[in-house]
């Protein structure tokens, strides 16, 4: 059993990520916004981040950015899960933030399972 | 004999005829004295000789003609009185007339030391004794000189008389060879008729202009050659012409050719009167001025089409001349450009007078205006744009043309304004409103991109949930739920795709989209494509071939090449019922073209129009019945035009569509 954090804005969006993640049997917790998210990850170990990239304040890209640059933390498993298909220049960027993965939202439920299972495994 | 007589006279006789004796001795000394004296004083020159013919006396004029004393005269002494010119001869002849007893006369020179010389005229006469023995001569040197010269002088004048009558013989020898060339060669005709009108000359050139030799002409009059018009109507004008004995001058007349034609002339003559007044006859030149007057005719024509061109353009038409550059006319659309009150009005300023005083490059006007005047001239024609100014202080836009012209000898230009105002509005306001859809098509792409983020956003939960309870996550379903849910999940992935091709859409046409280029091989794609749709095909009962030429490899975006072909093949196979669909690949020139065809329902004229451009044809009764969103076409548009190629339909309904795409050869940037 793993510990996952999901990071996202969209009430309805957490919550169905986190019913989805529990049918795998991880323990989950959810915060709505980055700047909460990094206390969190302060606080308690998470093997693994899910956090989305259009958050009103403070972006997952502001946010994994912070996380990457403390000593603590930088070494955060982070999945982005977003609605924005990657430009090239886009994935540029998001490469430099060395994300496990980079899922498209809506998502595919069995495909995302799958995906998670990997992330966790290796 | 008288003596003979007296010698038997008495004494007293005697002695009587001694007193006469020394009387007449008395009167004879007398006599001689006289005779000496007026020899001395006489203002001829005297000489006397004995009667061998040498000088005993010369008198005082001789001497001082020659300057030679009497004793120097002596004997022969006397011809150093002569000219040495005439000297051996005079000496000679003297004492050769001296020795026969002839006559003497004849013209020489005299000369003293000083070498002055006197002309004279030289007689001598015998003088005899008693008994008629000559005993000497006497003779006389007369004076000449003067006449001598004018003798001379007349000569000379004479002869120079004769000269100069030599030299206007021979120029009037050549003039007359002049005339006779120039009547000869002169294009024009030269005749003579006498008083009653009859050609009593004609130079040759007549042959050239009217086919007669001048032997035909002679004894014809001019109006036997006119045409039988002309002849009746000049007729009278020109007896007029010949009572009042009067030159005339550009009389046009037709007249006949040998050949039939008509040739005109224009006829000068003058009349030729004799010293009495009495009319001889005319003499004349005629020009045939038959080109002429037809070259005249065509050039009023164009004059004629030139003048309505530059008198009712609705161009500015006018004229700048050197070395000022001013306007030296204008036509009335100038006048009107530059609202002037008249022609006068407009003229004697230079361009940059009709101009504001920098151009918008912020050049001085004046100086810029030099510029295009020397382009101009060099060039010979310059077309540019430019601001002018209207008399009342208004700027307007303006196209120029300057040509260079010859007029009369002299290099001006014309200059073509047309006032460009409208054409600049409306090119500003056709600006405007490309920037300002531009502008909204930038707002388009991004509101799309922002609401298809915004539409993802609720799919999410709802796409995990609906999946959830239909992967029976949330607890067990019956049928009925089961196909509910079913239905909800479906449309919940169509409009997820809805969503993705506007994404796609906004993407391809967004400016800064950049294609993946690699080289390719087109081929290869056709082949991967048509193997992965293949088994689609054949759940319908469809062919799938395809045939491909041997094509070069081409700089392309792979993916979106696939993209296009599977886009492409899918509709195909999706609107073809029976059949087959069949995709060839060949070079064209210096592109590939590639060919989809089906045997399909087809697609109405309406429609093909329609169906590239995105949004316009969301025809729901096809999307509905054949599923997709309808943006396809107008997506492989967008990528095929990114790569410098086209994409067209061509289609019969109810038989079938044919879609073509090209793809340059040529790499791309």
């Amino acid at each position: 059993m793993a510990k996952i954090l999901v990071v996202d804005d969209e009430l309805d969006v957490l919550e169905s990520v986190k019913m989805l993640i529990e049918t795998m049997g991880h323990e989950i917790k959810t915060i709505d916004n980055g700047k909460g998210a990094i206390k969190l990850l302060g606080k308690e170990k998470f093997d693994l981040m899910i956090l989305d990239i259009l958050m009103p304040k403070m972006s997952g890209i502001e946010t994994l950015e912070k996380i990457r640059a403390s000593p603590k933390l930088k070494k955060q498993k982070v999945a982005f899960l977003s609605v924005v298909s990657l430009s090239k220049n886009g994935k540029g960027v998001i490469k430099k933030l060395n994300p496990v993965a980079y899922i498209e939202k809506p998502i595919d439920n069995i495909v995302f399972k799958k995906k998670i299972k990997k992330i966790l495994g290796a | 004999m008288k003596s003979k007589k007296n010698l038997l006279l008495k004494p007293e006789a005697l002695l009587n005829i001694l007193e006469d004796l020394e009387e007449e001795k008395a009167k004879l000394i007398e006599s001689e004295e006289k005779f000496k004296t007026l020899i001395s004083s006489s203002p001829s020159a005297i000489y006397m000789t004995d009667k061998k013919g040498n000088c005993t006396f010369v008198n005082t004029f001789w001497r001082n003609m020659t300057g030679l004393t009497i004793k120097e005269t002596l004997g022969k002494g006397w011809i150093n009185g002569i000219h040495p010119d005439d000297r051996k001869k005079v000496e000679k002849n003297w004492y050769k007339t001296v020795k026969a007893g002839g006559k003497w006369g004849t013209e020489y020179r005299l000369i003293d030391r000083k070498k002055r010389v006197t002309w004279v005229y030289g007689t001598a006469a015998a003088l005899k004794n008693v008994k008629g023995e000559i005993t000497g001569y006497v003779g006389i040197n007369t004076d000449i000189t003067d006449r001598i010269k004018a003798e001379k002088k007349l000569k000379k004048s004479h002869e120079e008389l004769e000269i100069k009558i030599k030299k206007r013989t021979i120029k009037l020898r050549e003039g007359e060879e002049k005339f006779r060339g120039l009547v000869e060669s002169t294009s024009d005709w030269i005749w003579e008729v006498n008083a009653k009108g009859t050609y009593t000359y004609a130079s040759p050139k007549i042959k050239d202009i009217l086919g007669y030799s001048p032997k035909e002409i002679i004894g014809k009059t001019p109006f036997d050659l006119m045409t039988k018009e002309d002849a009746k109507k000049l007729g009278p004008e020109f007896a007029n012409i010949v009572k009042l004995k009067k030159s005339f001058s550009g009389l046009i007349n037709k007249n006949k050719h040998k050949n039939g034609k008509i040739v005109v002339l224009e006829t000068n003559g003058v009349p030729i009167i004799d010293s009495k007044g009495k009319l001889l006859g005319y003499r004349g030149i005629d020009r045939d001025i038959t080109e002429i007057r037809q070259a005249r005719g065509k050039l009023k024509e164009v004059y004629e089409k030139a003048n309505t061109m530059y008198e009712s353009s609705s161009d500015a038409i006018m004229i700048l001349e050197p070395p000022t550059w001013k306007f030296t006319a204008g036509n009335p659309s100038t006048i009107k450009m530059f609202k002037a009150k008249n022609e006068k009005d407009f003229t004697s300023k230079a361009p940059w007078q009709y101009s504001p005083k920098n151009q918008p490059d912020g050049k001085l006007s004046s100086t810029k205006a030099m510029e295009m005047i020397n382009t101009a001239m060099k060039k010979g024609k310059h077309l540019f744009e430019w601001d002018h100014k209207r008399l009342d202080g208004q700027v307007f836009p303006a196209t120029v043309l300057l040509t260079r012209m010859n007029l009369l000898g002299k290099g001006v230009l014309q200059a073509t304004v047309r006032d460009i105002s409208k054409e600049k509005e409306s090119e500003k306001k056709l600006k405007e409103s490309y920037k300002k859809l531009k502008e909204l098509d930038v707002l388009k792409s991004r509101f799309l991109t922002i609401t298809s983020h915004e539409l993802k956003t609720p799919l999410t939960p709802a796409k995990i949930q609906t999946q959830m309870i239909l992967q029976g996550d949330l607890g067990k379903l019956n049928e009925k739920q089961k196909k509910s849910f079913d239905i909800i999940l479906r449309n919940i992935n169509r409009l997820n795709d809805l969503i993705e091709d506007i994404l796609e859409i906004s993407r391809v046409q967004a400016e800064g989209f950049k294609l993946k280029l690699s080289e390719i091989q087109l081929g290869d794609c056709v082949g991967l494509v048509v193997k992965s749709m293949t088994p689609v095909a054949e759940k319908k009962g469809l062919e799938l071939d395809y045939k491909l030429d041997s094509l070069p490899l081409i700089t392309a975006d792979k993916k979106r090449i696939t993209e296009i072909l599977t886009n492409l093949i899918d509709n195909a196979i999706k609107f073809t019922h029976k059949g087959g669909i069949n995709i060839e690949a060949k070079r064209e020139k210096d592109y590939i073209l590639v060919k989809i065809k089906d045997t399909g329902i087809g697609i109405s004229k309406k429609d093909r129009e329609r169906i590239f451009h995105s949004f316009t044809q969301l025809e729901s009764s096809y999307t509905r019945k054949y599923g997709g969103t309808g943006l396809g076409l107008s997506i492989c548009r967008g990528i095929i035009k990114q790569h410098g190629g086209k994409i067209w339909v061509e289609s019969t309904l109810g038989k079938g569509s044919t879609f073509y795409f090209t793809l340059p050869i040529k790499k791309l940037k």
